[in-house]
This record gives structure tokens, C-alpha cells and sequence, in this order.
């Protein structure tokens, strides 16, 4: 990013001074260390959520016996039953695309050369909703008539037990395994509650399900709970909050009386309820229950900066400028209104986070998924440290790195611009 | 030279008549309005093409407030504003927004009148963009030409805001104003917030542009010499309501109502032989939300007489002989009138001033030997502070009742109290709460915990809705409690029967009979099962069979490459049927 | 005019830095000017010139604002102010030295009552005991013209006005009977009416107590009608310094005069000359004379090399003060050269 704001057009006289708001917020957010530190660990995050299939799973990449080779670690990626989760869909389809995705980029920007700065929130928002289609298209089992060719639901074949078998029977047995051997559903009740070990690094759960394999996959649940539960309540809070903040009066009134007797209610028990209520539950459903209650906040926020910029001189001049309504709201007054929501949303999203491994903790979750809180309750109910430790320690960490990059987002933007 | 002549012509440019913006002051829940903010009451007067009219007074006396209404950025309350003709209060949002290429504003704070996000080629050609449908060469060449105009580099056309200095800043603002060619702009302040030479600089511009478009511009300032140096005409507002309106020299040289004097008066002049002659102007404005009676400037005026706390004077033209040519000169005081109705019939105006004059020093000399009438002037009234804020106001009622009757103890208890009570009590909950939680009694803890919440939360309105939310959450909390426990024993039972029936199974199948007991399975119940089992595609349905002579074996889960038989003493292997595709793979020797 | 015309406080060559992002900010350069018992002396200047940092450097208040002084000397009644440690600093600040701020809204503490507020500088410096600090409080009030002090002192300052609070910032500032009252733009955020009244008091208090005023502002119809002599100041250097008639009647640097030539005249309209251009950003000021991009006069000279502040002849001295103690000073070459040239006068003039 750097690199491409150094490089402006040669032919401009004043490249030096020419810097947008977004650098000029990046150059103070590189200032601050521990923020930076702490983005690189979400880096590190995301790749260990994109790349858990390859860290641990039970299907091999390669399989050779008998003169027949098979990659069932890929088609196995598509599995409906190897992997049940939407979440684990997305960022399936990530990994097997995101060489492709950095080609695609890499091709436009050098293509683009100087000009590259400009555009490269353009690319990326491209190859973000390119990704979002097709992961919805792979979500659905049959295209009109046609079967979805993402849709898989094969039976799954033990290939540990079939190549012990294979080699018991003397045949000679050719296969590379992801890095731990585990996938994090597989059960196995006569190897459950073991201690930390070389082979389970970090020991298994009451069922012999290996946490190490259940973390990384954590991962995944706890960044996609984040990310999309932050969306839907900051996209509903600034509607909202933008509406009651720009018209005021009797809209304002309604909005705020609404604002009001929501922040009444104790959130995370109004979550409880609803969670209680659906009776099968996803963690999309999660994320949305998290995301329909926790508006308020933000709708607060951008109402009270809705109140302050509407009365802004360069609002006033828009208006009087004769442009629409619309255009004044989400073009101008908008983007100088979201920077506090952008701080709010990452401490949201550590909120979140702890929020579904409350709820998970509670045995209120998703069943179906890998989540840190689920096996932190599994920690608690069989009373062994490692349950309770390892998950403890993930959440905490994460919650910790999305608040420290949240405080550096808030000093960068706090300052007003150089004048 | 030209800016001293008014352009003449017979249509207005603009008619404002009678306009008038009240603020409602608000209060309580459903925002109950309990006053009003009359910051312009009645302001009627026009404006002809390439005049400009200067607006002065001192903060808060709504000429701000009065350039906002003309341009319907605020929505005035009453009166009637016309643009060539044509009535603008009336118009749909649609005709408006059209209609507001002709009206334009040029703001005071170059800071914070320019969007920080946008490049100055976008903040000056948007407008062009929306109304003028202009391609984006044609817009960067428009815009480039207006920078020029105004005097900014437009190499820089590319930036943002934040890289232009004050001035530069005002002049974008200008460039912005310009740039759908309008026939009258509001410099609302335009040069107040800039250093002294920079000032003279836009004040030039503004000048040359005057004549260049033939622009009217309705000027608000509140630095006298500068609106003297640029406008034809200058009303001077106090309180909402023009006090006096005339030709820009005229009222400079000889005004004739008492505040107008006072204001110029009270100007520091670059001059340090000149030492002004004091006026006796005590305190500050009062508050627009209670003005006072009668005329409002009464309670400042050195020279007011008793009519004036009682009846409003009225806005009176002088009818002066000889001259007509003159623009017309209007002042809203009860000496002026008087005067002119001592004269009798079209005085001149040497007569008339004097006569003001005199009439003015008789009652300021009856006030001074009165001293100390002043002092009451200055007090703003608690009523007018109660309007203005809801607690604070309050809290000094509460103290001038307080001080009025020194001993009235109140026996009953005060909110405070009551809340100090309330939250005591929540404390003591709130502990309780978190003991059952803690000793791992879980049923009633969330309730004891929502009931120990309830005090502390900020600002509950009445009690009906204490005892609505309370309900509400008493329910949410026995929900929680009802189906968090039922979908865990279910699940609980579930599973271990799912885990069980399995093992079962698996028993009689490989030795022909059933267990006597649980013992005999060599395996512990695992305390909860995940109820995922039941339908988990890896164990379904947990029944292997076995490619060997034998018929059959099994294993209750899967393996790592090293895993040990889970059944020594049975003597199972972990063998694994080949599913009907894998056959090519691994068949049966 | 008191008679003693010692000096009070005595700047020589302050140098005060800044460290920003962007790099080190000279805002004051080498500024010299001294304040005698008993006298106003204005500091005018436009934004940025570095006059409130002047200020504050008196009071030793930038070292909290990232701020340094980097050379020079202040010298206030036979003190060294530089080397004084801050717990020194604050035994000087509000007793020997006051300030009055620009924001009469957000200088007072709202949940105080004035006469608390009053009363704390009091009871700091001078030990006084509630009843007598309340009566102290009540005396300052009457002092600065409050209408109804005894009631005013117990309210709080939300129920007074914008001209009562710059009443109540003065009487706190007065609490200590100041040797010197610094007023950073006194009146720049009041009505003209209730900016009349602040001057007026403010002169009159001088003359009661004979203390020194350091007046900061950037209008010169402020400085007209209280200073008794002027230091201008462009771009963290002062350029010219004369008694107030000499300066406004025969200044002796362009900048001077083109402040005079911007402001609108009072007869006739003729058109406004302003000086050209922006005022010069802080981090990269020009060499030589700083206001040589910007002047009409400039020789080649004023592009290198830096202007002396030399002494003029005083055309119009002020009354009662002995010719010593009234000098003339301006730094520019091409005043130096011609001394004799009236800058007022001189119109469309350009020298290439």
C-alpha cells in the first residue's frame, strides 16, 4: 500500500504533499507499534484460518496404493460431510482461489502501474464480492435443474484405518497426510480427555476429538462471527442512525425511542433468549442474533456525528449546492461520519468473538462447529486444564490483538487533520 | 468608483418579507416543546441584481440564522422569501434544488466548509457533475478555469483541503460558490475568520467578482469597516429584527437609532489619536428566547423612554424632502419617530438629525442621573436560563429557592435519595447474584443478577415502564433458563442413548449376547455426549463390516495411523468397509 | 503612564522549537522585546507568527505542548525565567504573572462557582481563610465592574454571560495583584459592544494598579486604542517595535504598512492593497528576510541575508516619556537603505 501511494505521477508537481485521508491515517497508524504488531497477528490469523485444512485433517493429499493415485484432500474440501459449515465452505473455496485471486490482482495492479492507488480498494472490493458470489452459488445443491458441480455429499472413507489395513495386508502404501493427521469432528470416544502429547498436541476432547485441529478450525468461527455480526449491526446502525441524525424531528424522535428501549435491555441476555429460541441453530444464526441486537451503539455514534456534520459548513454548502438528499448523506457527510464507527466495529468484533464463546460456553451455540467456547464448556464439565487453557488463551489473544488494533485505529483517526 | 453607486433597476432580485425563524426549544421524552427561540422575527427587505446588502449585529442577533432561511438551509417559520419573482418557500424539493443554482453561500470557517475527503476538483465541480451533466474534461477544465479565477494554483487541482492555507481555502470556497454562475450569494461571514492581509485579499476578489457577474450579495459580517468598504446598503439587526436599514454611507455617518450608534461607537479604530467617546452600553445581548418587551434594545438603551418597555416601535421610513433618489433609510425607534412626527411633512435631513440628536441626549441624560438602572439590565433572566438548559437550570432554581427561604427542610425523600436506596439494594443483588452463581446454583442467579442490574441502569423513565421491562425480563430470563436446561438434558439423554445402543449393537453382534453389564463393555459413559452423533456421516451408522472370512468386526471410532485396538480383550481390529466406490482401491485380496 | 519606566520583563533572542511529524517548527526565532513597569505593550501578528508561543514561553507553559526553548533569555524583575525549574515557574505563574485567555466559554470550570474559582488562586498564594477569601473575591469583582458582585460570586459560570466571564478570567487573573498580566486575544471571541467595555476596563484597571500589560492580538484598532508601544511580529520574529503613534503613523517595515494598507479606510472606498500571498508555513519558512516572498520592496539582498533590527528616527514621540526609553527598531534592508521613505505613501511602487 505503501509503495503504491509513494509512486504518484511523475508528471505533478507536488507528488510530495499529495496524500489522501486513508494514508494520512495509515502514516499514524504505523506510528504505533503494538497496533501494527497486532495486525500482522490478525495476518497471521487469517492464514491459519484460510490454511487449517492443510494444518490438520484426516483426509490425505495424496493417496497410492495399488498402482490407483487419489487426491481425496480436495474434492474432500468441497464435502458436504467433511466439512457441514458454511464458514468452513468460504474459506475452503478461499484457499483452493486465492492463488488465482493474487494473480488477478497482481496482473491489474501491474497493468494500472502509477495509477494503481486509486483503484486498489476497486480491486479488492471486486474480488471480495467475486468470492461472496460464488461462495452463495456453492451453498445451493442444485443450480435449476443441474447439480451444483461445489455441491458435494460423498461418503468419506477412513484412509487411516484403510491403509493400516492395506499395509496389514502387505500392500505397499504411498500418502501424504495435512500436518496433523485430525480432523476436528472426527470422534473417538476410547481416546477422549487426553493429555497433551506429541501426537494430540493439545489433547482431545470428551469425544477424542483433537483440540488442536478444533482450534485452528475456532479460528475460522471466531473470525467469520466477528467480521460478519460487526457487518450486520453496523450496516443496521447506520442506516439508522444516519436516517435519525440527518432528518431529526419526528423520525429522530422514533429511532431514538427505539435506540432507547433496546439499550435497555441487557444485551447479552436478550441474545440468550433469542439463541433459546431457535430451536437449530447455526452460527449464522448466531451472527445474527449477536448482529440485530447490538445496533444501538453504533447507531448512536453515527447519529450524534450525523447531528455534528449536518450542521457542518461543507454539508450546508452541499445543500445548497442543490444536490439530492441522498448524495449528501452517503457521499459527503458518510464518509467524514464512520471514522468513530470504524474504531467501535474493531472492538465489536473482539465482542463478538467473546460473545459466541459465551453463548457456545453456555451450550447455546452451534453444535455442528469447532468453537473455542464450546470446548472451553467441555473444559469446564470435565474439569481438565488443557480444555480450559488452550480455548482461554485463544479467545483472550484474539480479543486482545482486535482491542489493541482497535485503540491504534483510535489514535489515528482522533487527531484532527493537519490544517 | 463603482462600489460606491447601487446598480439601479426596478424588479428585486430578491423580496424577503416579513420573514421569520423560530427554533423550538425542546424537552422531555417525546420532545414537548417548551419555547421558542425567535432568532428572526419579521425581517422584510430587498435586494436589487449586482447589489450588495450588508448585514451586521452583534452574535446571536440571527443574521446568520436570516441568510440561512433566504436559501431554505434552515426552513423559516413564517413570511416570504421571492427570487425573481418567484416564491421560494413554496417551491418542491425538486424546483429547489434547480432553483438553488441561482443562490449560493460562501461560509466562515474555511476549515471546516470544504469536505475533507474530497479533492478540490470535486468539491468545486460536483455541483457542475449533478446539474450540469459536464463530462469529467469538461468538468476539469470548468474547474481549472474557476481556480483560476479566485486565484489558486490549479496544479493543485488534485488535492485535498487539508494542504491549502486559509485563504486559499476561502477562495475554493468562492470557486465553489461560482461555479453554476449564481445570481446572488450569501457571504455568510466570508472574511471574519481570516488574518488581516489575507482578508483584504478575498475582500478584493469579492469586489472584482461583483462587477465581473453582476452577483448580489447578501453580506454578513460582523466587522463594520469591512461591510462598510463593500456594501451599497446595510441593515443592522439586533434580536432578530432589523433595529435600522440604510445606505451604506449614510447609517455610518449618521445613525440614527441608538444601538447603531453604540455599535459603531464601540469599533476599534486603527487610529491611536482618535480615542472614541465612551457610550454608556452596559452587558451583553439577552438570550432570543424570552426578548424582552416592547423594544427589544430597551433594556441596553442609553436613551430609551417608558414607551419603550411597552410598545414595540415602528419600522419607520423617513420621508425626507428634496432627495428621492436616495435609498430609502428605515429605523425602528420610537425617537426617530417622534421626530419625524415633530417636523411634520418632509423635513430635510439636516432637521432630522438634529432633532434625533437632541432627542437622544434628553433621555440619556435622564437616565445618567438615574445611575445604577443600569445594573439591572444585566442580569439574564432565570426564566430565559431555565429555557436554555434543562438540568443546570434546575440546579440554580433550586438555589434561588434555596436562598429565598433559607430552613425549609423537605421531610420527603429526594430522587437522589431514593436512587441512592435503590442502588444499595441493587448492590446487595447484584452480590447475591454472583454468590449463587458462583456456589453453582444456577437456576436462580440470572434472576438475581437482571434484579440487581435494574438500579444501576442509567435514566429509567416512569415507573409503568420499570414494571414493563422488569416483566420483559423476568420472562427472557425464565426462557433462558427453561430452554437452556431442556436442550441440554435432551441432548444429554440423547446421545448417551445413541452411544449406548451403538455399543450395545456392537456387543451382541461380535459375541452373540448382551451385556450383563455396563462393566462388561469395559467402558465408561462419557458424561455428555454431543447429540451430533446421531446424524454425524463419519460413525454412521458406527456399523463396519469386516472383508475377512470371519464376517464381521467393528470399531467404535476412528484411528490415528498409531492407534492401538480400542477392544484388546475382544480382539477387534479396526477394519474399515470399502465403500462401493472406493472398490478399485482397496478390495478383498 | 506610570513614571518608573525600569523594565519589568526582558526577552532576549528566545528561540522556541517545536518537534511535530512533520519535522522540527521554529515558531519563535530570535525575539527580543522588553515590557517596562507600568506599560501595554502589544504584540500584534497574524496567525501562526508565533505570538501566543511567545507567551507562553514566558510562563514556561510550552514544555507541555511539546515544545522547547532552545536559546535566549527571559528575564522578569531581575529573574532568570529559563532556568527555573516548573514547581519555581509555578510560585511566579498566577502571582507575579496572570494570564487571560481567548475562550471566556471554556476557561472557567463549570462546576465551580465563581467565587471559588477566585478564591483557589487566592488561598494557594496567599493563605487566606474562606471568609476573607470570599470577601476578597467580592472586592476583585467590584474591581472588574461585575453588576452585583455579592450574588455573582455564588454563581456558576454557566448563569453569566460571555462578557461576565472575561470579567470573572480577569478578577482571577488580578487575584494576586500581578506584576504583569499577559491577555492572549482578550476580546477576539467577544461582541464588538461587550470588546468596548473589556478594553476600557482593562486600561483603567492598568492605570489603578500600575501593573505591566502583555497584550496578544492580531486587531489593530485593539492595539489603537490600549497599547502603549507595538512589537509586530512576522513568521517567529519580531520586525518592527515602536511606540504606538510612531508605528502607526511612520512605519518603518512593508509588512507594518501593508497591515495599515489592507485594512479598509474609514473615508472613501478606495480599493483594499493587500499584501500578496500566504502567510509562510511554519516547518519551512523562506531565508533571508522572511517576509521577502510576500513584499513589494524586496531587494535582492532580503533573499539572503537576514535583517538586523536597526534603530529609525522617532518622528512622533510619546508623550511623557523620555526620548531614552523611546525607541523606533525595524528589520529591513531596504528601510535601512532609505530611511527616509514613507511607506504609507507609497502606493503601486515596485522595486524588481
Amino acid at each position: 500500500m505503501t509503495a503504491a501511494l509513494n509512486s504518484s505521477e511523475p508528471d505533478a508537481p507536488d507528488q510530495t504533499l499529495r496524500a489522501s485521508y486513508l494514508a494520512q491515517v495509515w502514516q499514524r497508524f504505523r506510528k504505533n507499534r503494538i497496533a501494527v504488531l497486532g495486525v500482522w497477528c490478525i495476518g497471521v490469523l487469517v492464514a491459519l484460518a484460510i490454511l487449517a485444512p492443510v494444518l490438520s485433517g484426516n483426509q490425505p493429499l495424496y493417496f497410492r496404493a495399488q498402482g490407483n493415485t487419489q487426491f481425496p484432500f480436495f474434492s474432500g474440501l468441497f464435502n458436504r460431510l467433511l466439512f457441514e459449515s458454511g464458514v468452513d465452505l468460504f474459506f475452503n473455496l478461499l484457499l483452493v482461489l486465492l492463488p488465482l485471486y493474487a494473480l488477478v490482482y497482481w496482473v491489474i495492479r501491474r497493468q494500472s502501474g502509477v495509477h494503481f492507488h486509486g483503484r486498489y480498494w476497486r480491486v479488492l472490493g471486486a474480488l471480495v464480492g467475486f468470492h461472496c458470489a460464488l461462495f452463495l452459488t456453492a451453498s445451493v445443491e442444485q443450480l435449476g435443474s443441474i447439480q451444483n458441480p461445489l455441491y458435494f455429499t460423498e461418503t468419506v472413507t477412513d484412509y487411516h484405518a484403510l491403509q493400516a489395513q492395506l499395509e496389514a495386508q502387505g500392500h505397499d502404501v504411498d500418502s501424504v497426510f495435512p500436518m496433523r493427521p485430525y480432523s476436528y469432528r472426527q470422534t473417538a470416544p476410547l481416546r477422549g480427555l487426553e493429555a497433551p502429547s506429541g501426537d494430540h498436541w493439545f489433547g482431545t476432547d470428551s469425544e477424542g476429538r483433537d483440540v488442536f485441529a478444533r482450534m485452528l478450525f475456532g479460528t475460522r468461527i471466531s473470525l467469520t462471527i466477528g467480521v460478519i455480526a460487526v457487518g450486520i449491526y453496523v450496516g443496521i446502525g447506520v442506516v439508522l442512525g444516519a436516517l435519525a441524525g440527518y432528518f431529526g424531528g419526528a423520525v429522530d424522535m422514533w429511532i431514538s425511542r427505539m435506540i432507547e428501549v433496546m439499550i435497555c435491555f441487557p444485551s447479552f441476555f436478550l441474545i440468550l433468549t433469542l439463541a433459546a429460541l431457535i430451536e437449530q441453530r447455526s452460527i449464522f444464526h448466531v451472527m445474527i442474533i449477536i448482529g440485530v441486537t447490538s445496533w444501538t451503539g453504533v447507531a448512536r455514534l453515527i447519529r450524534a456525528e450525523f447531528l455534528k456534520h449536518k450542521s457542518l459548513e461543507y454539508a450546508q454548502a452541499a445543500i445548497a449546492l442543490g444536490l439530492t438528499q441522498t448524495r449528501v448523506i452517503f457521499v459527503h457527510i458518510l464518509p467524514n461520519a464512520i471514522a468513530p464507527v470504524l474504531v467501535s466495529a474493531t472492538f465489536g468484533i473482539a465482542s463478538a468473538i467473546l460473545t459466541e464463546s459465551a453463548l457456545a460456553f453456555l451450550g447455546i451455540g452451534d453444535l455442528t462447529v469447532a468453537s473455542w467456547g464450546e470446548t472451553l464448556n467441555t473444559g469446564r464439565t470435565q474439569e481438565k486444564l488443557w480444555l480450559i487453557l488452550v480455548p482461554g488463551f485463544a479467545i483472550f489473544f484474539v480479543v486482545s490483538i482486535f482491542n489493541l488494533v482497535g485503540e491504534g485505529l483510535r489514535d489515528a483517526l482522533d487527531p484532527k487533520l493537519k490544517t | 468608483m463603482s462600489a460606491l453607486t447601487p446598480p439601479a433597476g426596478n424588479t428585486p432580485l430578491l423580496a424577503v418579507k416579513n420573514l421569520t425563524k423560530y427554533f423550538p426549544v425542546t424537552s422531555g421524552l417525546m420532545s414537548r416543546v417548551t419555547g421558542q427561540v425567535r432568532a428572526v422575527e419579521s425581517v422584510s427587505f430587498e435586494l436589487m441584481p449586482g447589489e450588495t446588502l450588508g448585514l451586521v449585529g452583534e452574535s446571536g442577533c440571527g443574521k446568520s440564522t436570516l441568510g440561512r432561511a433566504i436559501l431554505r438551509l434552515l426552513e423559516p417559520t413564517s413570511g416570504e422569501v421571492r427570487f425573481e419573482g418567484r416564491d421560494v418557500l413554496g417551491m418542491t424539493p425538486a424546483a429547489m434544488r434547480a432553483q438553488r443554482q441561482d443562490m449560493q453561500i460562501i461560509f466562515q470557517d474555511p476549515y471546516s466548509s470544504l469536505n475533507p475527503r474530497m479533492r478540490v476538483l470535486d468539491i468545486v465541480g460536483e455541483a457542475l457533475q449533478v446539474h450540469r451533466k459536464l463530462s469529467g474534461s469538461e468538468q476539469e477544465h470548468k474547474v481549472a478555469e474557476l481556480l483560476t479565477r479566485v486565484g489558486v494554483p490549479t496544479s493543485w487541482i488534485n488535492r485535498y483541503p487539508h494542504e491549502f492555507s486559509g485563504g486559499q481555502r476561502q477562495r475554493i470556497g468562492i470557486a465553489r460558490a461560482l461555479a453554476l454562475n449564481p445570481k446572488l450569494i450569501v457571504c455568510d461571514e466570508a472574511v471574519s475568520a481570516l488574518d488581516v492581509s489575507i482578508q483584504a485579499q478575498v475582500v478584493n476578489l469579492l469586489i472584482d467578482l461583483r462587477e465581473e457577474f453582476n452577483l448580489a450579495y447578501l453580506f454578513i459580517a460582523h466587522d463594520l469597516s469591512v461591510v462598510r468598504h463593500i456594501s451599497h446598503r446595510v441593515a443592522v439587526m439586533y434580536l432578530g429584527q432589523i433595529v435600522e436599514l440604510s445606505a451604506s454611507d449614510e447609517l455610518f455617518e449618521a445613525p440614527l437609532h441608538p444601538y447603531t450608534r453604540a455599535l459603531l461607537s464601540a469599533i476599534p479604530v486603527a487610529d491611536p489619536r482618535q480615542r472614541q467617546p465612551r457610550v454608556e452600553l452596559f452587558g451583553d445581548v439577552p438570550t432570543p428566547i424570552n426578548p424582552p418587551s416592547g423594544c427589544r434594545f430597551h433594556t441596553r438603551c442609553p436613551a430609551r423612554i417608558a414607551r419603550c418597555s411597552e410598545q414595540e416601535p415602528p419600522l419607520t421610513t423617513l420621508r425626507l424632502g428634496g432627495d428621492a433618489a436616495t435609498p430609502q433609510h428605515q429605523v425602528k425607534c420610537f425617537h426617530t419617530a417622534d421626530a419625524l412626527d415633530a417636523l411634520g411633512d418632509s423635513p430635510t435631513r439636516e432637521q432630522l438629525l438634529a432633532e434625533v440628536e437632541r432627542r437622544i441626549q434628553q433621555a440619556t441624560a435622564h437616565h445618567a442621573s438615574s445611575a445604577g438602572a443600569n445594573l439591572e439590565s444585566d442580569r439574564i433572566p432565570p426564566a430565559a436560563l431555565a429555557a436554555q438548559t434543562s438540568a443546570p437550570a434546575s440546579f440554580a432554581q433550586g438555589r434561588q429557592a434555596g436562598r429565598s427561604a433559607h430552613a425549609s427542610q423537605n421531610p420527603a425523600p429526594s430522587p437522589e435519595q431514593e436512587r441512592r436506596r435503590a442502588r444499595g439494594l441493587g448492590g446487595a443483588l447484584l452480590a447475591a447474584g454472583f454468590i449463587t452463581g458462583g456456589l453453582g446454583w444456577w437456576a436462580p442467579a440470572p434472576l438475581v443478577l437482571l434484579l440487581g442490574y435494574w438500579p444501576f441502569r442509567p435514566d429509567l423513565p416512569s415507573a409503568a415502564q420499570r414494571r414493563t421491562i422488569l416483566a420483559l425480563m423476568f420472562t427472557c430470563a425464565v426462557l433462558v433458563h427453561l430452554a437452556g436446561s431442556h436442550s441440554r438434558s435432551v441432548h444429554q439423554a440423547e446421545a448417551q442413548f445413541a452411544g449406548l445402543s451403538a455399543e450395545l449393537e456392537s456387543y451382541r453382534s461380535h459375541t452373540g449376547a448382551l451385556p450383563r453389564s455396563l462393566d462388561d463393555l469395559g467402558w465408561r459413559l462419557p458424561p455428555i455426549l454431543d447429540p451430533r452423533k446421531l446424524h454425524d456421516p463419519w460413525g454412521q451408522p458406527w456399523r463396519y463390516r469386516s472383508p475377512g472370512s470371519d464376517g464381521r468386526a467393528y470399531d467404535l471410532g476412528s484411528t490415528g495411523p498409531d492407534k492401538k485396538p480400542g477392544f484388546d480383550d475382544l480382539g477387534v481390529l479396526p477394519i474399515v468397509t470399502p465403500q462401493p466406490h472406493d472398490d478399485e482401491v482397496g478390495g478383498p485380496p | 503612564m506610570s513614571a518608573d519606566l525600569s523594565p519589568l520583563l526582558t526577552l532576549d533572542n528566545l528561540h522556541v522549537q517545536f518537534r511535530t511529524d512533520a519535522g522540527t517548527v521554529r515558531a519563535v526565532d530570535g525575539v527580543s522585546y522588553t515590557v517596562r513597569r507600568g506599560e501595554t505593550l502589544a504584540i500584534v501578528g497574524e496567525s501562526g507568527c508565533g505570538k501566543s508561543v511567545t507567551s507562553m514561553a514566558i510562563l514556561r507553559l510550552i514544555e507541555s505542548q511539546r515544545g522547547e526553548i532552545t536559546a535566549g533569555s527571559i528575564v522578569f524583575d531581575g529573574q532568570e525565567l529559563t532556568t527555573k525549574t516548573q514547581e519555581e515557574m509555578r510560585k511566579i505563574r498566577g502571582n507575579d504573572i496572570a494570564m487571560i485567555f481567548q475562550e471566556p466559554m471554556t476557561s472557567l470550570n463549570p462546576v465551580f462557582t465563581v467565587g471559588q474559582q477566585i478564591t483557589e488562586s487566592l488561598s494557594l498564594h496567599r493563605g487566606l481563610d474562606d471568609d476573607e477569601a470570599r470577601a476578597e473575591a467580592i472586592r476583585l469583582l467590584e474591581l472588574v465592574r461585575m453588576p452585583a458582585a455579592a450574588q455573582r460570586v455564588d454563581e456558576f459560570p454557566h448563569q453569566l454571560s460571555g462578557g461576565m466571564r472575561q470579567r470573572v478570567m480577569i478578577a482571577m487573573a488580578l487575584a494576586c495583584s500581578p506584576k504583569l498580566l499577559i491577555a492572549d486575544e482578550p476580546t477576539t471571541a467577544l461582541d464588538v459592544t461587550v470588546q468596548a467595555q473589556i478594553l476600557e476596563l482593562l486600561a483603567q484597571l492598568q492605570s489603578e494598579l500600575g501593573m505591566s500589560v502583555l497584550l496578544i492580538t492580531h486587531d489593530l484598532g485593539v492595539v489603537a486604542r490600549v497599547a502603549h508601544r507595538v512589537a509586530v511580529m512576522y513568521a517567529g520574529r519580531v520586525v518592527e517595535q515602536a511606540n504606538v503613534y510612531e508605528l502607526f503613523e511612520n512605519p518603518k517595515h512593508p509588512y507594518t504598512a501593508g497591515l495599515f494598507h489592507s485594512l479598509p479606510h474609514t473615508v472613501g472606498k478606495q480599493r483594499l492593497r493587500p499584501i500578496e500571498g500566504n502567510v509562510p508555513d511554519a516547518l519551512n519558512f523562506p531565508s533571508g528576510c522572511r517576509f521577502h516572498p510576500r513584499c513589494a520592496l524586496r531587494i535582492e539582498k532580503c533573499r539572503t541575508q537576514q535583517p538586523p533590527e536597526a534603530l529609525f528616527e522617532l518622528r512622533s514621540p510619546a508623550p511623557g516619556t523620555p526620548r531614552s526609553a523611546d525607541t523606533h527598531t525595524a528589520a529591513c534592508w531596504v528601510t535601512q537603505e532609505q530611511p527616509e521613505r514613507d511607506l504609507l505613501a507609497a502606493p503601486e511602487e515596485r522595486n524588481a
